[in-house]
């Protein structure tokens, strides 16, 4: 089989645990993704809360996320090909990864793009991440295009306007929010918000990275 | 100046062509596109073989820039020396590039290939045929770039690789990867193609067609490899099996159920010469650094994707030190004096073999040198180099 990111041929190996699950990447490769790590709220490894969780928990916007990986340099030239370069098929590598993602939700909501963002790069890649979750996939949101969030400092980013939109009514769901990578989470936070105003029964996040 | 030059935008060419009911090709590249979301429909394809040149879907658009290019100028060249047969080759090629036929020219290892051509840009030239002289590999290109700069001091000569300056440019004379000729679109009317056998070249069709494509049609092709493949035999050949200093090939020798210590006798058998030793895999270089070590002796490794290869290289020519390398040394390298020796025998081709022994005296002062295979079993591939080299010989 030939892996996905780095096109050596390799011999998957079939055991007991996998044997229903898809190899898509070699050995080398798989190994070079780190699991994230101990926050309750946000997977950065180190404590059982961070600080920044600790922050939002006191504001009262206490939003727990599942991150699956830490946005280290193995992660950060994943999202470079995937979203920068152009390269969706590469969702494939993480595929087993959200198969496995049980959570009690009534509806699936990726994070929309700006219209003219989507124009630009033709697909949401946080709708492929939610394809690949199991449940209900449903779009209550809209964005407006604001300047790309990647390149800001963090109170920068703390401190933008709201660019989600609400279009369909969703009170009384829980819904779990999908994103590709959780930096300072102002923006699953951002969306949280919206959705708990138009009375969501409860929100939880996803994301593929953390960064660290 | 940009000219024929492939760019992405809207108009009337379809960026990936649909055969009938077969499958779908890149019109950039010639590869098997994937299936992936877009917001055209559920049916868009992109090509991943060329992504790094930018991302080509089914709903978008390649097109090339039509004006006509100027016609080349005659430019003045600083002949060299060439011995009577290497003016043989050298009036066969001219013939060739003026008739706008095709040869494969078939020269042993340090036959002096390169300054054989040079006549035959020239001519080309004068004809106002534009010349594009591609090899597979960075290293050969830049030692090409290097000669025609120097035999033709006032042409204008574009080189073209990764990172280049000179990229999506055309010159009377261009020096260029193959794998920059993906952006070219008959533009040459002379194609030169070096190494015709290396890696990966020979077996990546998509290169082929690139260099195919870059050709106008009726372009004048001559191909130059030491160790042709049979399909390539089939073209008119001409073949120069003496190497410009006149000597011999070194045959090299066969040492079948080797030990290490063979190797170490080896390496101490020339203590002041630089030794370059070939291992099958990267991951072999570990395992033979350490195993040396282990009798206090330093090696340095170098394979392809080790940032500080070309310093290294350099390095090992001036000294008397112990180089171990991966196959990537294998051609376009020239060392005063190596002594080389290639563990591991029974694992490498034919042609890699072929052009590992052509490493060893390629200078006039030292003519000779040790090559010697340490095999644990026989291949046709240990047998047929041999063969090869020493046919080669006999003229």
């Amino acid at each position: 089989m030939k892996c996905l990111l780095c096109a050596e041929h390799f011999i998957p190996v079939w055991t007991p645990e996998n044997l229903f699950t898809s190899q898509r990447t070699c050995p080398d490769c798989t190994m070079k993704f780190v699991k994230s790590g101990e926050c309750a709220d946000c997977g950065k490894p180190g404590r059982t809360l961070c600080a920044d969780c600790v922050r939002w928990r006191l504001k009262g916007e206490k939003l727990v996320t599942r991150t699956l990986y830490l946005y280290d340099a193995a992660g950060k030239d994943f999202m470079r090909r995937f979203k920068f370069l152009g390269d969706p098929v590469l969702i494939e590598v993480f595929r087993s990864d959200l198969k496995q993602v049980r959570m009690k939700v009534d509806w699936i909501v990726p994070l929309p793009l700006s219209a003219e963002r989507i124009a630009d790069r033709r697909y949401n890649q946080s709708a492929l991440i939610a394809k690949r979750i199991r449940g209900r996939k449903r779009n209550p949101l809209s964005r407006i295009d604001l300047p790309a969030s990647s390149g800001l400092t963090k109170a920068e980013r703390e401190g933008r306007e709201n660019p989600f939109r609400l279009e369909r009514p969703c009170a009384g769901k829980r819904i779990l929010l999908v994103d590709d990578v959780y930096t300072t989470g102002t923006t699953l936070h951002q969306a949280a918000s919206v959705l708990r105003a138009a009375g969501a029964a409860e929100v939880c996040a996803l994301t593929l990275f953390r960064s660290v | 100046m940009l000219r024929g030059r492939l760019v992405r935008h809207t108009g009337p060419h379809p960026g990936l062509i649909r055969f009938k009911a077969v499958t779908w090709r890149c019109r950039r590249c010639g590869g098997l596109p994937t299936p992936a979301p877009c917001t055209c429909g559920p049916f868009c394809r992109y090509c991943r073989h060329c992504l790094a040149l930018g991302v080509l879907r089914s709903c978008d658009t390649l097109a090339t820039d039509p004006r006509p290019l100027d016609p080349p100028k005659p430019a003045r060249l600083i002949p060299k020396e060439l011995t009577p047969a290497q003016e043989r080759i050298s009036s066969r090629i001219e013939q060739a590039i003026a008739t706008g036929s095709r040869l494969l020219v078939h020269a042993v290892c340090g036959a002096g290939k390169t300054p054989m051509l040079d006549r035959g840009i020239e001519t080309s030239l004068r004809l106002g045929k534009r010349v594009l002289v591609a090899a597979p590999r960075t290293d050969v290109v830049r030692e090409l770039a290097r000669h025609f700069e120097a035999a033709f001091p006032d042409a204008d000569i574009k080189v073209l690789y990764g990172g280049s300056s000179d990229r999506l440019q055309v010159g009377d004379i261009t020096i260029s990867t193959t794998h920059q000729l993906f952006h070219y679109y008959r533009c040459f009317d002379t194609v030169i193609v070096d190494e015709i056998d290396a890696f990966p070249y020979r077996f990546d069709y998509r290169l082929r067609r690139a260099v195919r494509r870059a050709a106008k049609p009726g372009a004048s092709r001559i191909l130059l490899s030491a160790t042709p493949a049979r399909l390539d035999r089939l073209l008119p050949v001409v073949t120069l099996s003496r190497r410009y200093h006149g000597f011999p090939l070194p045959v090299p020798r066969l040492h079948l159920g080797y030990r290490f210590d063979d190797v170490k006798a080896f390496i101490l058998d020339h203590p002041d010469a630089p030794r370059l030793l070939f291992v099958p895999r990267v991951s072999q270089l570990d395992v033979w650094q350490r195993k040396l070590a282990e009798v206090g002796i330093t090696a340095e490794t170098v394979h392809a994707a080790d940032p500080a290869r070309a310093e290294k290289v350099e390095r090992f020519r001036t000294s008397r030190g112990i180089l171990l390398a991966t196959t990537i040394l294998e051609r376009g390298v020239t060392i005063k004096n190596v002594q080389v020796a290639v563990c591991e025998a029974d694992r490498f081709t034919e042609s890699a073999l072929i052009q590992i022994a052509g490493r060893a005296g390629r200078s006039t002062d030292h003519p000779d040198g040790d090559v010697v295979f340490f095999a644990d079993d026989r291949t046709n591939a240990l047998y047929g180099s041999i063969d090869a080299i020493k046919r080669a010989n006999r003229g």
